[in-house]
């Protein structure tokens, strides 16, 4: 692990700029120090897949191009592929997506010796991007905003437990958490993100990691890289890593608070802003678990050097890329409305309950600025969970009312 | 290298029985060279064990697959044909079969390419059951979970001349799927061959078993073995024309769906593996085609001249890989020689189309239809008798058999 640190290229900065990282995986062949390409995309949910590629065939192939089964970006939570998400089902035959990446783009892997990491944007065979991929939405919001003249960078705090089972945290306490939180932070450097700290939080085994200045685009991907280091290193030591936002024992929720300079974005009502993002609510808290939670506030906006700060909260366990895409398309969207004063900015009512997400629906700004395809699969696979749950008896209940009933 | 010997000093000699399993005969390699001599009983052993045969056949090397091994240095690994003393294919061979097969096409001209998916579990050995139990497909964090042991399997792979693109987590819990990368039709057969023996080696290496048994748990997905093919003359992939399925493509498909419920056996040879064709299991249960679409029995997947190709995917993990292929590349062949023109090809969910015909269901329609087919008996040839008496014992087997599945639900029921 140590020496995988040592060598990582670590060229913190933008992902699109990484200067000669091809020719560096194909040094990193030839010598032997890498031996697999990790060739990603993120789904709905922010989990990170993908296939292990040896990297001869990587460098044989490059430009390269994977195909999976599409099913696999918008399944559940558990896997699942959800039949009553109108983009892929049994009807459309879950044909294959492709993933196109690009070697310029190729990362070391910081904590685990051997291997790279390269995240593609999923595309059909046409090549034309998935409108049902976050990251393909976030791409298309900030582009929106920035035509608007709104640039946003962003810092996360990203908290997380080290727990040695689902209810239990580790036996070594915080000094275990510490040390794996800690090997996390400087695996995430070695791989060239910009992570910056970590720090342990009252609860036994939590933690929270603090990543960025970045763009958006950047922030997301390290974010899904963060959670799945998080877990890699756990698994390797016996443990396990969580995002879950309401987790037993647990006086606070798991958050993930997104704290943006937003430049060009005169006028940020942050009143109107948290209206906007409590509509949003089910895309930013998106389980079960995670809709109950009560974050500190919804949003706060304050001016800046050059700017307003602009913070807002989402569960741990979002994704991070769907939860930048709404920040950014509540700031774009009132400042729109500040640029056209005949256009009506409706929020949307509160929501809080997955069962009623097909009240995404109800507002413009959100389909206009994430895409209705988005928000349309957005809503199956959030009712699918308000479903299951419906249909589950909980150990709650049982506890509850067995005996007493 | 695959294309000559090498100065190694031990030849493990990989020869595959009746039902597709993988045999290692170890000799000094100047012995290696004239065979193996190897009991009729084995090449031609079931489930059951020996066959009732006596007399030997050899297990002759196929230099042209020789191959480093990754388990010794001075040991090298040929696949292995089996001949009669007097130098002729055996009846048993089933990789000869193949190659009739193959060498039948090439008097045409054409060159047939493929390449197989597997799907296969890793076992706890102290449960038996998987290794883990939820659904990983495609994750990066559960990859690397199992990375010391696929990474073993890869580079060994690698040193065997089996070069995988890229493996992942599939879609049940403990299940892992093998990509490799395409080329002769012969020796794509040769690789899925080497993939199943060096996972499993690989996998008791870690202290775990892993199994290519086409449907191990009911409530699991199961595994199979999907075969990517093509034709090319003259290095140019005829099955592509202009980013489509070309016209000798379309009669390739016509061919493959013509026969597919007759050949059906051979790439489900066990009545276990039937159990995999259940609607919305990503196993196919119609005899149909069309464009990508993973509920359909063929998929075309198009695009560049060098990716364009048919799937076909009802062929179960566990089954003998040369026969499926041999029965494979000769219905597409037959399509292709008649111009046969492939009904439309299907769109939307294959699992509702009661229109169409289904794809054999159970083991003895499956047995019923292969020994309807002229087609199976062409192919199969002199193997064809003693295949059939391992059907019929398979079949005879199941008719008597109970099960647990059966006394949990009917013991004390009725």
């Amino acid at each position: 692990m140590n020496e995988a640190i040592a060598i990582g290229p670590a060229p913190v900065g933008m992902l699109a700029e990484v200067p000669g990282a091809g020719r560096w995986l194909a040094a990193a062949a030839a010598e032997g120090t890498i031996q697999t390409v990790r060739v990603s995309f993120a789904d709905r949910l922010g989990q990170w897949r993908g296939k292990r590629v040896p990297v001869e065939h990587f460098l044989r192939r490059e430009p390269y191009a994977m195909a999976f089964c599409d099913g696999m970006i918008v399944c559940d939570v558990q896997c699942d592929v959800i039949e009553q998400t109108p983009f892929t089902n049994y009807t459309t035959g879950y044909p294959d997506m492709h993933v196109q990446v690009d070697a310029g783009r190729v990362r070391r892997v910081g904590w685990h010796s051997g291997e790279a990491y390269v995240f593609g944007s999923p595309a059909n065979v046409h090549g034309e991007p998935l409108a049902v991929a976050p990251v393909n939405v976030l791409r298309q919001v900030v582009d929106r905003a920035a035509r608007l003249g709104v640039s946003l960078s962003g810092r996360a705090n990203l908290c997380g437990a080290f727990l040695d089972g689902p209810d239990t945290p580790t036996p070594a306490g915080a000094e275990a958490a510490t040390a794996l939180a800690n090997e996390l932070l400087r695996g995430l450097v070695a791989t060239g993100l910009p992570a910056g700290s970590v720090a342990g939080l009252s609860e036994p085994g939590a933690f929270e990691l603090g990543l960025g200045p970045a763009a958006p685009m950047e922030l997301a991907e390290s974010l899904v890289v963060a959670k799945g280091a998080a877990k890699e290193l756990a698994r390797s030591r016996g443990s396990h890593a969580v995002f879950m936002t309401r987790r037993p024992g647990a006086a606070q929720p798991a958050l993930l608070e997104i704290e943006a300079t937003v430049t060009g974005a005169r006028g940020v009502d942050p009143d109107r802003l948290a209206a906007m993002l409590r509509h949003a609510r089910p895309l930013l808290f998106p389980s079960i678990n995670a809709i109950r939670a009560e974050p500190p506030k919804v949003c706060t906006s304050s001016a800046a050097h050059g700017g307003h700060v602009v913070s807002c909260w989402a569960s741990s366990e979002a994704d991070a890329a769907t939860a930048l895409a709404v920040l950014v398309a509540g700031v774009g969207a009132l400042v729109e409305s500040v640029s056209s004063p005949g256009a009506e900015l409706e929020p949307g009512p509160a929501v809080n309950d997955l069962a009623a997400a097909a009240r995404l629906r109800e507002s413009h700004w959100l389909s206009s600025w994430l895409g209705s395809d988005f928000i349309e699969n957005s809503i199956a696979l959030l009712e699918h969970e308000a479903r299951i749950f419906r249909e589950a008896v909980t150990d709650w209940e049982i506890a509850r009312y067995w005996s007493a009933s | 290298m695959s294309t000559s010997q090498t100065d190694s000093a031990w030849t493990d000699l990989v020869w595959t029985d009746l039902m597709g399993r993988a045999h290692v005969a170890r000799a000094r390699t100047e012995l290696a060279e004239h065979g193996i001599s190897i009991r009729r009983a084995d090449a031609a052993a079931g489930y059951d064990g020996p066959a009732d045969e006596t007399g030997r056949v050899l297990a002759v090397p196929d230099w042209s697959s020789c191959r480093r091994s990754p388990w010794q240095d001075d040991v090298q690994v040929v696949l292995a044909d089996l001949r009669e003393s007097d130098g002729s294919a055996s009846d048993l061979c089933s990789r000869s079969v193949l190659r009739r097969v193959l060498v039948s096409l090439a008097t045409e001209g054409y060159q047939a390419r493929a390449a197989a998916e597997l799907e296969f579990f890793l076992l706890d050995t102290a449960t038996g059951g998987p290794l883990y139990a939820d659904i990983n497909q495609y994750s990066i964090t559960k990859g690397a979970e199992l990375e010391p042991l696929v990474a073993t399997m890869c580079d060994h792979l690698a040193t065997l001349d089996v070069p995988v693109e890229a493996t992942n987590p599939e879609y049940a819990g403990g299940q892992l799927e093998v990509n490799v990368e395409y080329c002769e039709a012969l020796a794509a057969a040769d690789r899925a061959v080497l993939v199943r023996y060096t996972a499993r080696r690989v996998a008791r290496d870690h202290g775990l078993d892993a199994t290519f048994l086409a449907k191990p748990w009911t409530d699991n997905a199961g595994s199979g073995m999907h075969v990517h093919q093509s034709l090319w003359r003259e290095g140019r992939n005829v099955m592509h024309e202009a980013g489509a399925l070309s016209e000798l493509g379309r009669s390739y498909v016509a061919g493959l769906l013509a026969h597919m419920r007759g050949l059906a056996l051979l790439g489900s040879h066990t009545p276990n593996a039937y159990h995999r064709r259940a609607d919305y299991s990503f196993a196919p249960t119609i005899v149909c085609w069309g464009a990508d679409n993973r509920t359909l029995a063929v998929r075309a997947i198009t695009g560049s001249a060098s990716a364009t190709r048919v799937e076909q995917r009802d062929a179960a993990a566990d089954c003998n890989v040369y026969l499926a292929f041999a029965g494979q590349f000769a219905a597409g062949h037959r399509g292709v020689t008649s111009t046969s023109v492939p009904p439309e090809p299907v769109t939307g969910n294959a699992y509702e189309r009661r229109d169409l015909p289904p794809l054999p269901l159970t083991f003895p329609e499956a047995l019923e239809e292969f020994d309807r087919s002229a087609l199976a008996a062409d192919v199969l040839g002199g193997l064809l008798s003693y295949w059939r008496q391992v059907m019929e014992r398979e079949r005879q087997v199941l008719i008597t058999s109970c099960s647990d599945w059966e006394r949990a639900r009917y013991l004390a029921a009725v």
